[in-house]
């Protein structure tokens, strides 16, 4: 007897719909997968068959060969267990006639028949509604998160017996459903705010430029004087993720298997924070089982990278091409996986070895050794960094004053203004902010009168700036003209974007 | 009594415990090159042809009966039920492979069978 289930595989954050078909005949008893299956799906052969036994329902003695169609992509993952188990229950006549057709199945088995989570399942749910199943079959503890999905039915299964008897019309399972307030409530809450950090006016209003348009951000100072615990705070003043942002977020974090109950969406922009001792691979993605690197985790949120020159350069200089696509291509032998990574980079670094260089006569660093420590950052990175800016001490008098600093929300409520301006002006550009803006849209958007054009062209003639640093402080200059709600870009605004490219002046 | 004697014993004694389980002995000692299956029978309440490899012993100081099959003896098996199956022309039957484990002690024989080793 044959019979054919339909599951799902992922390839990068795209699924596509894999037939699992089993077919029981006589012969000599024998047990195989074919459909280039890898040791993790091999596996499910003992989970199966031990979870069958123990779910109360014979093994069959005979030949069953399982085909896991199309036979030429890799499959690897343990949400095969459920489906081949239905499948072999089915071609045995053990459970009823049921809408096999428009039903996926996933799940992990265990070996007492129980139905275990799985990585990926929010992303496999998005895939299954796009392709117009009625009903999906997942694990319980997956039952959050993919719950999300609307407009398909989930069902969430805890063990193979209930999931036989719920084919069977013995037990009513109601689909999952999913209370959207609940989850928002925990939106914008962070145990840090903005109006923490005393004084660093001209470093907060960099940073606001900064998260008002998207663009890339370094900050440069002397130890302890703040940048981390000002990058620590840029998540707070960002925009509100969409739900739509909600859903693309919470896809690449369900891939990397960072999901679980307790946190089933994410509802704030990620903050990811990398050792500068992370792994090229950690850092991008790849590895045997492609998985999202941390610029992928990082996507509509921040990658914040504290010490910059401690990076290897040979991990930096991987940042380059994501920089300027949003996206990366992992290609190896045996896949080729695009994941999105849409991030705000903030880097963080000292002047000089010491850290003190710049601020009165503390640094004893030799030239030699400066010029060393700031080449671990090639120029191409800094070049794609918008906004360069210096962060100095504070005085004593600042931090012990009384004065109340402007918190995250009133930050916040002026960044998404400008947001929202960039969203209605890009509307029809497929594009939501001044950074993604591209050389054809520069053109088009970022138009200067005649004043501004002698003014730049004096700036990047001195500096002598590439084309792509003018481009982007053009870039700059329309976010700041954003903030300011005026529809063209003003002297005063090309003027304050130069000042953020001031590493290439003092440097 | 020799070892021979004592396994032959087994046998008979596990085919009437199989006659009373509603089974059809079909062959004993059936011998193929490379070995012999000690009983084909078949099995009336799932329709399928079962090839028994029956184990005797008389004490357990050398560990079970049923741990003395191993992958080969199991792959010999399973190559003299395909030429069993291929001299009688037996093309879609269901098949299985138990183990019988027969024990003597203090004048009794025990009898476990142990279904569906593969």
């Amino acid at each position: 007897m044959l019979s054919i289930i339909k599951s799902i595989a992922l390839n990068g954050i795209e699924g596509f719909i894999i037939d699992v078909q089993v077919d029981v005949s006589g012969g000599i008893p024998c047990w195989e997968i074919v459909g280039l299956p890898d040791v993790s799906v091999k596996e499910a052969k003992e989970r199966v068959k031990t979870a069958i036994k123990n779910s109360g329902f014979e093994f069959p003695s005979r030949k069953i060969v399982i085909n896991l169609a199309p036979a030429t992509i890799r499959k690897g993952g343990s949400n095969f267990d459920i489906p081949i188990a239905i499948a072999v229950l089915k071609a045995c006549g053990k459970i009823m006639s049921f809408e096999y057709e428009s039903t996926l199945f996933i799940g992990e088995l265990g070996l007492d028949g129980a139905v275990n989570g799985v990585i990926g399942a929010l992303p496999m749910c998005i895939e299954a509604k796009k392709r117009g199943f009625k009903r999906i079959i997942i694990p319980s503890q997956n039952e959050l998160e993919a719950g999300i999905v609307e407009g398909i039915d989930v069902i969430a299964v805890k063990s193979l017996s209930q999931l036989i008897g719920f084919l069977n019309n013995q037990v009513t399972i109601f689909p999952s459903k999913f209370d959207l307030e609940d989850v928002l409530k925990c939106r914008n809450l962070y145990n840090v705010d903005f109006s923490e950090v005393k004084g660093q006016k001209n470093v907060k209003r960099a940073i606001e430029v900064a998260a008002s348009g998207g663009h890339n951000c370094i900050l440069i100072g002397s130890p302890g004087s703040g940048k981390t615990m000002i990058a620590k705070r840029i998540p707070t003043i960002l925009p509100s993720l969409t739900f739509d942002e909600s859903l693309e977020v919470t896809k690449i974090h369900s891939i990397a298997g960072n999901i679980n109950e307790n946190m089933p969406i994410l509802v704030n922009r990620p903050f990811i924070a990398p050792h500068h001792t992370i792994s090229q691979v950690s850092l991008v993605g790849g590895g045997a089982n492609p998985k999202p690197g941390d610029i992928s985790l990082a996507n509509y949120g921040v990658l914040f990278l504290d010490e910059l020159p401690e990076f290897d350069r040979n991990k930096l200089e991987t940042l380059r091409g994501p920089l300027e696509d949003r996206k990366i291509s992992i290609s190896r032998l045996n896949y080729t996986v695009t994941y999105p990574c849409n991030f705000m980079l903030v880097a963080s670094m000292n002047p000089c070895p010491c850290g003190y260089y710049g601020y009165g006569d503390k640094c004893k660093c030799s030239n030699n050794a400066i010029r060393r420590y700031l080449s671990k950052v090639s120029g191409p990175i800094l070049d794609r960094i918008d906004i360069q800016v210096e962060v100095s001490g504070v005085d004593f008098e600042c931090f012990t004053s009384d004065e109340i600093e402007e918190s995250s929300y009133k930050i916040r409520k002026r960044v998404e203004k400008a947001r929202a301006i960039q969203i209605e002006r890009y509307k029809n550009e497929g594009i939501f902010s001044n950074s993604e803006l591209t050389d054809r849209l520069i053109e088009k958007y970022c138009i200067i009168d005649g004043k501004c054009q002698k003014i730049l062209e004096l700036f990047v003639k001195k500096k002598g700036l590439s084309g792509r640093a003018y481009k982007r402080i053009l870039k700059v200059a329309r976010t700041i003209a954003d903030m300011d709600c005026s529809e063209e870009i003003q002297e005063k605004h090309i003027l304050e974007a130069m000042q953020y490219r001031n590493l290439d002046n003092k440097y | 009594m020799n070892k021979k004697e004592f396994g032959n014993i087994g046998e008979k004694i596990t085919c009437k415990y199989l006659l009373k389980h509603n089974y059809r002995i079909l062959e004993r000692n059936f011998i193929y090159r490379g070995g012999e299956i000690d009983i084909i029978a078949y099995d009336r309440s799932k329709n399928e042809i079962v090839f028994f490899e029956v184990k005797t012993r008389s004490n357990k100081e050398y560990g079970l009966p049923a741990d003395s099959v191993n992958k080969y003896k199991l792959n010999r098996i399973i190559k003299g039920a395909k030429y069993y199956l291929f001299k009688n022309r037996i093309n879609k039957a269901n098949t299985r492979f138990d183990i019988l484990e027969v024990y003597y002690s203090q004048g009794m024989f025990f009898i476990n069978q142990i279904k569906q080793i593969i």
